[in-house]
């Protein structure tokens, strides 16, 4: 074992599979020379050359467009998206192409392509460098949509998505990439689409996806002081969802809160509320609270800090779900 | 203009508003049907009074009184928005205020008038009510706020969900707060000890409709002194009426059933004698004119007994049509009260399970009851001494013994046998 950075994690585990496979490149906006905007790269073009490890024009349909095709042609391309609003540029690509060409042609094509971008706040950097986009991706069929909430889990999770043969959508936490856990020195990987009890509960489920993760088990301790066992639930992915995993899990506390970046309204946790209410409602003690950013565009400055949620804002849900909401 | 409950049904206590079939704010236009009502024995269609916009008071599941006002339909061109109902016409408030305080006890006529809001808001009678809005009194209680667990657990343990205090928010009612209170009854979880000599076992509640089945039974064998008399009926020449319907089937266009059968035979013989057809009060004895046959259908939800009215009148084709139009009514819980209503005396049929003899219980207000159990074949010794195959049918004919004399149920069951022995009766 060894502590390691989410950052690194994430340039170990594109290292990896770069050695393991050579099928395995890397494009992007300044991910070769300057080894990337946030320095997730770094180290990667001396090791695998200039054909394999390429900077890019600023065109992120062009790029992600590449990506699709050389993925249909069998290559298995790691395309970066320096932000994930960004990634509006390349939609068409990403939704009408990426996603579709494996139902389009029967099966007979598959895409396996990895778009990884930064998301979510945290670097004060406004509106167009902040957001999580990951519901607008769990909407589109065909692509998977990965939230790494520490460094552990973005090595595994990553490794997973470039073996995977299926278009992932792999949303690296911005504000998570200078933190430390212990990963393990030998190779290991997490599977798409099963959720991880972080911590178990009996009180109350918090179900958390990506950097939300972090703040329930903020909260979760400062509650277990209190006597109050939370159970954390990591999502991991926002598709596919893990229902068993959240099912037996609110089954067993009777309450729920979910907690992402994200705003509200058509978000992850309104599907894992719809997935409770269809499923598991005459479980329920308390109504399901979602714990979120404001519904509006993240703001410049230290104005962030007053929309973004945190493990406050869980503490509280917590605590008005055990008094019935 | 206001929905109110119609007075339906025999049975006192609330409707459940199955459902409205309409969305609220749609346009409904007079006699189309709004919603599903269901009491504690049949399930009733409840029709728009007039045109216009519906607006809904009482929501789908809820329960509510016979001839409160559940909605309106309002017709913008003739009735001022939100008038109140006339049972509380004094102040204006939005229905779910009113219903609020209803709900807490409260007359909206007490609450101050606050000149800058002619009408009720919530807070005024918040302000002005009890602290515990439940309890009041349960019987005019609407939407009890519970959390689905807790309404799941108190189903469960066959609690009352309206006698339990509610700790979570405007005392919704928590899961603990079933616990506790079942706690304090003294019943324990899911398989528990029922009784001191420690079998286990579940409770679960029964829905109204069994409720209703068991007080009717227990008050009908509270009320009367009940006699049943047992025996065989030789069907040999009915059965062949029988075969001869079936072979007429095309141009008869139906195959009477026995039960049919029976109830013509019930209806001629109580035409021909009828000693059974009316009932014993107190102090009087009420005679019947119209031979009303009650059938009793077993459905998924418990025995019902629609009625076929003027039996006598009717021919056997036209008794079959209306005994098996009733009998889907009743498995699909569609009967209106009316048809349940106005039997004087019952037919039932446990032929069709396998039955022979049994002692049927009389359906409250009428003095008779015929039971017909399986028909099988059994040796008859003929004039010649030849053993011939003969059909026989057990019956078993229960009568208020308070009124009727066992010579009297007697001689009945001789008129019963005359009619059976010469089917030509039955035309």
């Amino acid at each position: 074992m060894s502590q390691l950075s989410y950052r690194r994690a994430i340039t170990q585990a594109i290292d990896e599979e770069m050695a393991r496979n050579p099928d395995v490149f890397l494009i992007g906006e300044d991910v070769a020379e300057s080894g990337g905007a946030f320095g997730l790269t770094r180290g990667l073009l001396a090791r695998y050359g200039d054909r394999r490890v390429r900077d890019t024009p600023i065109s992120e349909e062009a790029i992600v467009g590449l990506g699709v095709g050389a993925a249909a042609l069998g290559l298995r391309p790691i395309v970066e998206i320096m932000f994930m609003d960004f990634m509006y540029l390349a939609m068409d690509q990403i939704a009408n192409h990426a996603a579709k060409m494996r139902y389009m042609y029967g099966g007979q094509v598959q895409i396996p392509l990895v778009v990884r971008t930064l998301s979510g706040g945290g670097f004060r950097a406004g509106m167009h460098h902040s957001q999580s986009l990951e519901s607008l991706f769990g909407h589109i069929p065909g692509l998977k949509v990965v939230m790494p909430s520490d460094a552990y889990e973005a090595k595994g999770l990553l490794k997973s998505s470039i073996r995977d043969p299926n278009p992932v959508i792999f949303m690296e936490q911005k504000s998570l990439l200078g933190a430390k856990v212990s990963v393990p020195d030998d190779e290991y990987l997490i599977p798409l689409g099963l959720a991880h009890v972080q911590r178990p509960g009996s009180d109350v489920t918090v179900v958390a996806i990506g950097i939300m993760v972090q703040h329930a088990r903020l909260a979760a301790e400062e509650l277990f002081k209190e006597g109050i066992e939370v159970e954390v639930v990591d999502a991991r992915t926002a598709m596919p969802i893990d229902s068993e995993t959240i099912l037996a899990s609110v089954k067993k506390t009777h309450r729920l809160i979910v907690a992402h970046e994200a705003p509200a309204p058509f978000g992850f946790g309104a599907e894992i509320a719809a997935l409770i209410a269809e499923k598991a409602l005459y479980y329920l003690d308390a109504p399901i609270i979602r714990v979120t950013s404001q519904f509006t565009p993240v703001p410049v400055g230290r104005s962030e800090d007053y929309i973004l949620p945190g493990a406050k804002d869980i503490v509280d849900a917590v605590h008005r779900s055990l008094k019935g909401g | 203009m206001e929905i109110r409950i119609p007075k339906i049904g025999v049975e006192d206590g609330d409707v459940l508003i199955q459902g409205w079939t309409k969305l609220a704010g749609s346009f409904v236009q007079k006699d189309e049907i709004i919603a599903i009502l269901e009491t504690d024995k049949v399930v009733n269609d409840l029709a728009s009074p007039g045109d216009g916009v519906l607006e809904i008071v009482v929501a789908e599941g809820q329960r509510a009184r016979m001839t409160e006002v559940i909605g309106f339909v309002r017709n913008p061109q003739q009735e001022k928005p939100l008038a109140a109902p006339d049972n509380e016409q004094t102040r204006r408030a939005a229905p779910s205020v009113r219903r609020l305080a209803r709900s807490m006890g409260v007359e909206l006529s007490d609450i101050a008038a606050d000149s800058a809001h002619a009408r009720v808001t919530r807070q005024d009678v918040l302000n002005l009510g009890p602290k515990k809005a439940k309890t009041v009194d349960p019987g005019t209680d609407s939407f009890i706020r519970a959390t689905p667990l807790a309404r799941e657990l108190s189903r469960q343990w066959a609690l009352d969900l309206s006698t339990i205090e509610g700790s979570g928010p405007d005392h919704a009612v928590l899961a603990d707060d079933v616990r506790r209170a079942e706690a304090a009854a003294g019943t324990s979880s899911e398989h528990q000890s029922l009784g001191s000599d420690q079998r286990l076992g579940q409770r679960r509640s029964l829905p109204p409709i069994r409720q209703a089945i068991a007080r009717n039974l227990v008050q009908s064998l509270a009320e009367t002194a009940q006699m049943t008399l047992m025996g065989w009926f030789d069907v040999g020449a009915l059965l062949t009426l029988y075969q001869a319907l079936q072979e007429d089937h095309e141009y008869l266009g139906v195959s009477p059933s026995w039960s049919a059968i029976f109830v013509r035979v019930l209806a001629v013989s109580l035409t021909a004698n009828p000693v059974l057809n009316g009932f014993l009060t107190d102090h009087e004895w009420v005679q019947w004119d119209a031979v009303n046959i009650g059938l009793a259908v077993a459905t998924d939800r418990g025995l019902l007994v629609p009625v076929i009215r003027q039996a006598d009148q009717k021919s056997l084709v036209a008794i079959h049509r209306e005994a098996a139009f009733l009998a889907i009514q009743a498995r699909e819980g569609r009967l209106s009260p009316d048809d349940m209503n106005g039997g004087t005396v019952t037919l039932s049929n446990f032929g069709s399970f396998g039955g022979e003899w049994g002692t049927p219980i009389l359906h409250r207000g009428q003095s008779g009851l015929l039971g017909i159990g399986a028909m099988e074949k059994h040796p008859i010794v003929d004039q010649d001494d030849h053993i011939v195959v003969g059909y026989r049918m057990p019956y078993s004919l229960t009568v208020d013994h308070r009124a009727i004399d066992g010579a009297v149920a007697g001689s009945f069951v001789k008129t019963l046998k005359e009619m059976i022995a010469r089917p030509t009766r039955l035309m």
